[in-house]
């Protein structure tokens, strides 16, 4: 007899039990925004018989290597074993993070857990409902911390006809050099499943209906830089072998980047910040759901006769709890920077022989090459110049003691170069800023 | 603009008028000290740039100066300001340079003195770096902007380094956790293992329990079989009962013998008894005709005593009667009515003399003059009269009088009305007495007749009537009528009498039946009745008394017979019969009894316990398969059991520890300890990021400022930079280049660029020479930047005395070429003569315009001098030293603000009033010629003995002094090197940037001392300071002369060694004893 509902199963992105959010609002226990609240209202969620889910999908890293012993493994066993306590499947793929966690799980687990693809191998388990279409989850774990080789290596399992294969993976999409299992998201798709829900990368792809492989991203974000809405995918594999997708945000806690105009007044920031945070907690959360907090990284942009005043009010803003409530979600500004600068024309400044015009034109050449080669003679050798210098400070810092143990992650000399381009023309603009606000170095010393 | 000439009518401490014509080009202005020399510069600058100097009511100047085509004449006259004027007409001052650059124009000795720049070079530098910043101070500006190297890096890189360990201590805390959890397993077997031993241990205990049990059975069954049979039967009470039984049968046998002796002594009593049967019947009527009897005789005893009262009382009334005693028989003829007329009459006639002896004749008054009334009335009418008569005659108050007198005259009259009728009533009084009188005396003979008669009828004499009569008489009367009642009682007497002596007999005669004797009295009678009665009532108790004995020795043998045989029995119970002893054989067997109960409940219970054992054991046989445990012998048994005790004894430890690790892998499982640690670690992580951007941003500013400053600079060298660094390559013969410091935090400075090695070095490391080569080169240079401005004179005081003579002649070819376009005037001042001779020589050598000489001493035509004083007018305040007159040296050294003599310093530095403490006159010349320390003299010896400051003689004996401080010096320094500089540490490689400020504060913490450096750091003052690194660092400051072991040297020894280097200045007199004492002792007190 043919299927006639779907068959429902929800993937779930990096999960990172074991760890808790590192920028937490004043007054809210980073517990109940971490990892662990997210992990155990997904399990909630999908436990409950009105959301008819069929099988739970990890799709990797699901403990936090550094954590994986115990405080990870704790909630994780508990969650599994309520999910299985409620008939539902539980698949997963290890990623670079629980390669010893997810096994030692299945282990302990006989019955309901799948651990797909163990020591770097694929394997395939399907979930077939009664009366719903069977859903065939193909996976490949991490056999060890780090893998430079591409899965695909070894082959995969082909596809099977009339039966809905959907890949689980823990990746890395950039391919290339990547010691995180490095595959493209061509190779992927060339394999023949319909769909393929990846772990690795925190930050969430939008899901993609021509079965291009994504991103599911992090079940609760661990950073600030990891913005926008968290949670599981929902897939429902229609009888028809249709796939539908639907991101259920569960997250407890959010990150987002917000551009702020200045105000005239500087003295008008924080109202303006915590208006500004307001105005999107308004637009974001119509029904926040499980949100408990929303964090902010606010960048006050625009110009100004003064951008020295709106800097100092940014400074001022560090000493102060920038915080505000909108129904049960508690907002917050991790951080303000303030990119305001003056009102000036830069290739006007840059025709100039003194110094103030020889600075203009060190900032056009690194922010604008291309009018920076009509304006500026020998302009790229000018940039290159500039680069190779702060290249050489930029080693000279990397070098201390303080952040030498910090374990900076390793970056090409493109990505420095390019990261230096825009720091020293931010502290050009800067310099600029402060001289065409008036200031000559005349006043006392900082 | 060039001086024409100067004239002062007065100058500071020059009074007289002088003036002088300059030339153009280089003016020599020459003279001894004192001459005016600086005070011709002063007033020039002051009359150029009034606003830098003071005025002064001694300053009266003017001076003429050609500006362009033009001679404008400047003067000033002690007041008000400077005025300018063109042929006598005031005119705007020139364009002169502004105050910023006046400084350019004028250099006199006092600018050599200080080590640092001086406010007009610093001003000077600053107007160069924002020249070179297009107008924009960008050394600043940068420091400002970018000059942070980002905040609490190290606070971050702690944080960092805490969460770190934290997260590894909790991670190996975990690791030895999962260690424990894949021993549970293990240790769960152990723990079964551990069980069973304890269970075996058990049985294994009771299988040794039994064996003791048993044997203490054994033991107790023998010892019970020693015990008598007859204890068993023994009770605990028999012994007591024994005894009790045995006192009882004793003391019954007594008893019985003492009644039956009591029964004996009744019997023969009750024999001795004389009534036989009951006399009551019999005695009752007799006991009632004794009362009979007792009646009767009462009765006859009052009758007669009656009798013998009435007789009595008759003879007492006749006793009384008047006239004696009434004769035997004449009472019987007494008739009662005669006493009562008796008795009457004696009553009238006492009553008729009381009436006659009322009327006495002798108590009628008949001489009463009258009443108390008439008297008054008559006392009364005679004053009146008096004083009426007085009234009328003495005082002439006539109808007074008159009225006294009638007055008295009625009362008069009155009063002898009421006497006559007084004496009419008495007579009348007599008359009526007499008649009275008269019928009493009738009456009272009347009664005594009557009286009389009655006396005679009764034989009595009538005397005179006697009161008392009637009653006796009366008492008499009733005596008669008593004795005849006495008659008639005593005649009943006698009949009782009779009676009684009937009934008496026969009384008598019913007691004798019953033995008893005749009675005589009725109390006789009385006794035998009650000795009759006593007698049966005895017999009465006698027979009780034989009943009750009786009684009791039946109950008495009774008992004997019962306690025999309760004897018998306890004796027969316990088998006793026989025994010769029985009651010892009872208290022994008592005795042995709880021993034999003790004996027998143990064994019991033994038996009870075996038994149970017994089952135990054979429950337990499973625990002990193929071999039977209670087969082992006690020692094998005891071993067994030890064995099985120290696997037992494991168990609780082992359940402990895996309840532990279950506790702690639960902890851990709902743990956030480590969450939190992580969390932490990159929170500090982020922080450190932050800060390394903010370092990033920080350098790429800095590179970017720094990179337009210098290609700016590189298109727009200024030409004061330009031309001052081409006079001090000159100055000093190419040694020396100048560059401008821009530190941005810190005041721009000029420095000195060791051409050869390319090092920076501040005024303060160049020597004096050098350093007036500096600044004379940057003033010069900027004369150069003048651009439209007038150009003023430039004035040298007596700055090249300190010059060698390469330098002065590159200085005075630069002054001379300076001079040489024609627009520049310079003016130089100097005390010595022969200077302008070298001056010459060399403008001539070199081609160029000789300078014209001003010889000041000429001008003013004498060689007088005004004295150092005249330095001070025009001073900026506080450049000179006040002068010590009046002053103690203590009080001086307070006024120049000396510092304290630093002993780890340099030996140059030190203040010159130290050693001249008793020559402060002389001490002020120097400091007045700028010349303030060692140092300072050592340098500018020469210069200063040319100019006359202090002559040969006492320059050699300063020159002593200072050769006992150094020699104090450095007999100080043994054992006591110098402070370690910071530049040290910075510049080691010992010590990293990590290490640089903790270990610099360190450093300041021990005030340099090297030492004191190493062995901190040894200490572990600055944590994580590595030993190798302390080595190091110990090597580099012993090579660099900052460590010294040897011992410093006491007072004694050091002034032993002064006195060892100067023995030659004390020998030659230049120095005293007291004086190199006194030295060494204030040099010991900078310490």
């Amino acid at each position: 007899m043919p299927p006639t509902a779907s068959t429902r199963i929800l993937f779930v992105g990096d999960l990172h039990l074991g760890r808790l959010p590192a920028h937490a609002p004043v007054g809210l226990d980073a517990r109940t925004l971490g990892p662990e609240a997210a992990w155990n209202g997904i399990v909630r969620w999908a436990c409950d018989s009105d959301h008819g889910i069929h099988a739970v999908a990890l799709a990797g890293d699901v403990v936090d290597g550094d954590n994986a012993l115990f405080e990870a493994y704790g909630p994780l066993e508990k969650g599994i074993g309520d999910l299985i306590a409620a008939g539902l499947e539980v698949c997963a793929v290890a990623g670079n993070h629980d390669t010893q966690t997810l096994p030692r799980l299945a282990r302990v687990l006989a019955r309901g857990f799948h651990l797909l693809g163990p020591k770097g191998t694929w394997s395939e388990h399907v979930v077939s409902p009664e009366g719903r279409p069977s859903v065939r989850l193909v996976g490949w774990s991490f056999p060890r911390d780090h893998w430079d080789r591409s899965p695909l290596e070894t082959r995969p399992p082909a596809p099977l006809p009339g039966v809905t294969t959907l890949g689980l993976l823990h990746a890395d999409l950039a391919g290339g050099t990547s010691r995180y299992a490095p595959v493209t998201p061509g190779d992927l798709r060339a394999v023949g499943y319909q769909a393929w829900f990846l772990g690795h990368v925190h930050r969430p792809d939008p899901p993609t209906a021509d079965g291009t492989p994504f991103y599911l991203g992090s079940a609760s974000p661990l950073d600030p830089s990891e913005t926008g809405v968290h949670g599981p995918m929902l897939v429902e594999v229609g009888p028809d072998g249709s796939i539908s997708r639907e991101r259920i945000p569960l997250a407890p806690l959010r990150w987002a980047h917000l551009d702020v105009s200045c105000s005239r007044d500087p003295s008008d920031t924080a109202a303006t910040v915590l208006g500004a945070m307001v105005e999107h907690a308004r637009g974001q959360t119509a029904d926040p759901g499980p949100l408990r907090a929303l964090g902010f990284r606010i960048r006050l942009t625009g110009t100004s006769h003064d951008p020295h005043a709106q800097s100092l009010a940014v400074e001022k803003l560090e000493s102060q709890e920038l915080v505000a409530v909108h129904g049960p979600v508690s907002l917050f500004a991790d951080r303000v920077e303030c990119a305001v600068t003056a009102a000036y024309d830069l290739a006007a400044l840059a025709r100039s022989d003194d110094p103030v015009g020889l600075l203009a034109r060190q900032v056009l050449v690194l922010e604008d090459p291309r009018a920076a080669a009509a304006l500026v003679p020998d302009s790229d050798r000018l940039a290159a110049s500039l680069l190779d210098e702060a290249e050489e400070r930029w080693k000279a810092i990397v070098r201390q003691g303080a952040f030498r143990q910090v374990g900076l992650e390793p970056e090409g000399r493109e990505e420095v170069r390019a990261t230096l381009r825009l720091k020293l023309a931010e502290a050009g603009r800067r310099a600029l800023d402060a001289i065409m606000s008036g200031r000559r170095g005349d006043d006392a010393p900082a | 603009m060039r001086l024409l000439e100067f004239r002062s009518d007065r100058l500071p401490g020059i009074p007289t008028p002088f003036g002088f014509a300059a030339g153009p080009g280089l003016n020599l202005v020459v003279g001894p000290n004192g001459i005016g020399k600086s005070s011709f510069a002063r007033a020039l600058h002051f009359l150029l740039w009034p606003r830098r100097g003071q005025p002064s009511t001694d300053l009266a100047v003017h001076a003429d100066f050609q500006v362009g085509t033009h001679v404008l004449r400047a003067g000033y006259r002690g007041v008000g300001d400077v005025s300018w004027t063109r042929e006598g007409r005031a005119v705007p001052a020139p364009d002169l340079p502004p105050e910023s650059l006046a400084a350019c124009h004028h250099l006199d000795v006092l600018d050599l003195m200080p080590i640092l720049l001086h406010e007009d070079d610093v001003r000077l530098a600053e107007d160069l770096m924002k020249e070179l910043g297009g107008g924009v101070n960008l050394v600043r500006l940068r420091d400002q902007l970018f000059g942070g190297r980002g905040t609490a890096t190290r606070g971050k890189q702690d944080e960092f380094r805490q969460a770190d360990a934290r997260i590894a201590r909790i991670v190996a805390a975990h690791r030895g956790l999962l260690d424990e959890e894949s021993a549970l397993g293990e240790l769960t077997a152990d723990r079964e293992a551990a069980l069973r031993a304890r269970t075996r241990l058990t049985l294994l205990e009771q299988v040794q329990k039994r064996l003791e049990r048993a044997a203490e059975a054994e033991l107790a069954r023998r010892e019970l079989q020693t015990i008598p049979a007859g204890v068993e039967f023994v009770r605990p009470g028999d012994p007591e009962d024994l005894d009790r039984f045995r006192t009882d049968v004793a003391a019954r046998l007594q008893e019985r013998e003492g009644l039956r002796q009591e029964l004996a002594q009744v019997e023969a009593d009750l024999a001795a008894c004389r009534l036989t049967e009951d006399p009551l019947p019999v005695l009752e009527p007799i006991r009632n005709d004794a009362r009979t009897l007792r009646e009767l005789g009462g009765k006859f005893d009052q009758a007669a005593s009656q009798r013998n009262q009435t007789l009595a009382r008759l003879e007492e009334a006749g006793r009384d009667l008047p006239g004696g005693a009434i004769p035997p028989g004449r009472w019987e003829a007494i008739d009662a009515e005669a006493i009562r007329a008796l008795v009457q009459h004696t009553g009238d006639l006492i009553q008729h003399r009381r009436s006659l002896a009322a009327l006495d004749p002798t108590a009628v008054d008949d001489g009463n003059p009258g009443t108390g009334a008439d008297r008054i009335f008559m006392a009364c009418g005679m004053g009146a009269l008096v004083l009426g008569a007085a009234a009328l005659l003495g005082f002439g108050l006539r109808e007074a009088g008159l009225a006294g007198i009638v007055l008295g005259l009625s009362l008069l009259g009155g009063g002898l009305a009421l006497r006559a009728q007084g004496r009419a009533s008495r007579r009348r009084n007599r008359e009526l007495f007499d008649a009275a009188r008269h019928a009493a005396e009738i009456a009272e003979q009347e009664a005594r007749r009557r009286y009389t008669t009655a006396c005679e009828r009764l034989g009595l004499a009538a005397e005179d009537a006697d009161p008392a009569l009637p009653l006796v008489l009366q008492a008499a009367l009733e005596a008669r009528r008593a004795r005849a009642d006495a008659d008639r009682s005593l005649a009943e007497c006698e009949g009782l009498e009779s009676r009684r002596v009937d009934l008496l007999a026969e009384i008598n005669a019913r007691l004798a039946p019953l033995g008893a004797a005749a009675c005589q009295t009725v109390a006789e009678v009385e006794s035998t009745l009650t000795a009759l009665t006593r007698e049966w009532e005895r017999r009465q108790a006698l027979v009780e008394k034989r009943g009750e004995w009786s009684a009791r020795l039946a109950d008495c043998a009774a008992g004997l017979a019962r306690r025999e045989q309760e004897i018998d029995a306890l004796l027969s119970r316990l088998r006793l019969q026989d025994d010769p002893d029985p009651a010892r054989e009872v208290h022994r067997f008592a005795s042995q009894l709880p021993r034999r109960k003790q004996l027998a409940s143990t064994l019991l219970n033994l038996e009870t316990v075996i038994a149970d054992l017994d089952g135990e054991i054979e429950r337990g046989r499973d625990l002990f398969p193929g071999e039977d445990p209670t087969a082992l012998d006690p020692a094998a048994l005891s071993a067994r059991i030890e064995r099985e005790r120290e696997l037992a004894d494991g168990f609780a430890g082992i359940s402990e520890r895996i309840g532990s690790i279950r506790k702690s892998l639960e902890l851990a499982r709902r743990g956030h300890e480590l969450q939190e640690a992580l969390a932490a670690r990159e929170r500090a992580k982020d922080d450190l990021l932050d800060i390394l951007d903010v370092q990033l941003l920080n350098q790429c500013g800095r590179l970017m400022l720094d990179r337009a400053r210098g290609d700016h600079r590189q298109k727009t060298r200024p030409v004061a930079l330009e031309q001052a660094d081409r006079y001090l390559r000159s100055f000093t013969g190419l040694a020396y280049g100048l560059a401008l410091l821009e530190t941005g935090n810190e005041d721009p400075a000029f420095t000195a660029v060791r051409l050869d090695t390319g090092t920076h070095l501040s005024p303060a490391q160049l020597s004096a020479g050098t350093r007036v080569q500096l600044i004379l080169a940057v003033r010069l240079g900027f004369l150069g930047s003048l651009g439209s401005h007038a150009r003023p004179p430039l004035v040298l005081d007596d700055t090249l005395g300190s010059s060698d003579p390469v330098r002065f002649r590159a200085i005075a070819v630069a002054l001379g070429r300076l001079c040489a376009g024609g627009d520049r005037q310079v003016f130089y001042l100097c005390p010595r003569p022969g200077e302008a001779e070298a001056w010459s020589g060399i403008m001539q050598a070199e081609g160029l315009d000789a300078p014209r000489l001003i010889d000041l001493a000429a001008i003013r035509g004498r060689a007088e001098s005004a004295g150092p004083h005249i330095l001070r007018a025009m001073d900026a305040p506080g450049r000179t030293p006040p002068e010590p007159r009046g002053l103690t040296a203590s009080e001086y050294g307070e006024r120049l603000r000396v510092p304290r003599v630093d002993l780890r310093g340099d030996p140059g530095a030190l203040p010159l009033f130290y050693i001249l403490t008793d020559h402060l006159d002389r001490l002020h010349v120097l400091l007045l010629a700028g010349c303030a320390t060692v140092g300072r003299w050592e340098s500018a010896r020469e210069g200063l003995l040319a100019a006359g400051i202090l002559d040969d003689d006492r320059a050699t004996a300063l020159e002593a002094r200072i050769k006992v401080w150094r020699r104090f010096h450095g007999a100080w320094a043994v054992g006591r090197p110098p402070r370690v500089p910071l530049a040290l540490l910075e510049e080691s490689s010992a010590v990293s940037d990590r290490f640089l400020d903790r270990v610099a504060d360190l450093l300041a913490k021990v005030d340099g001392d090297g030492a004191a450096l190493l062995a901190g750091l040894r200490g572990g003052e600055v944590p994580r300071f590595q030993k190798a690194n302390v080595d190091q660092l110990q090597d580099e400051l012993e090579s660099a002369g900052y460590l010294d072991s040897r011992r410093p040297l006491e007072r004694d020894a050091l002034l032993g060694a002064v006195l060892e280097g100067a023995g030659e200045e004390i020998r030659s007199g230049l120095l005293d004893m007291e004086t190199v004492h006194r030295l060494v002792d204030r040099f010991l007190a900078q310490e």
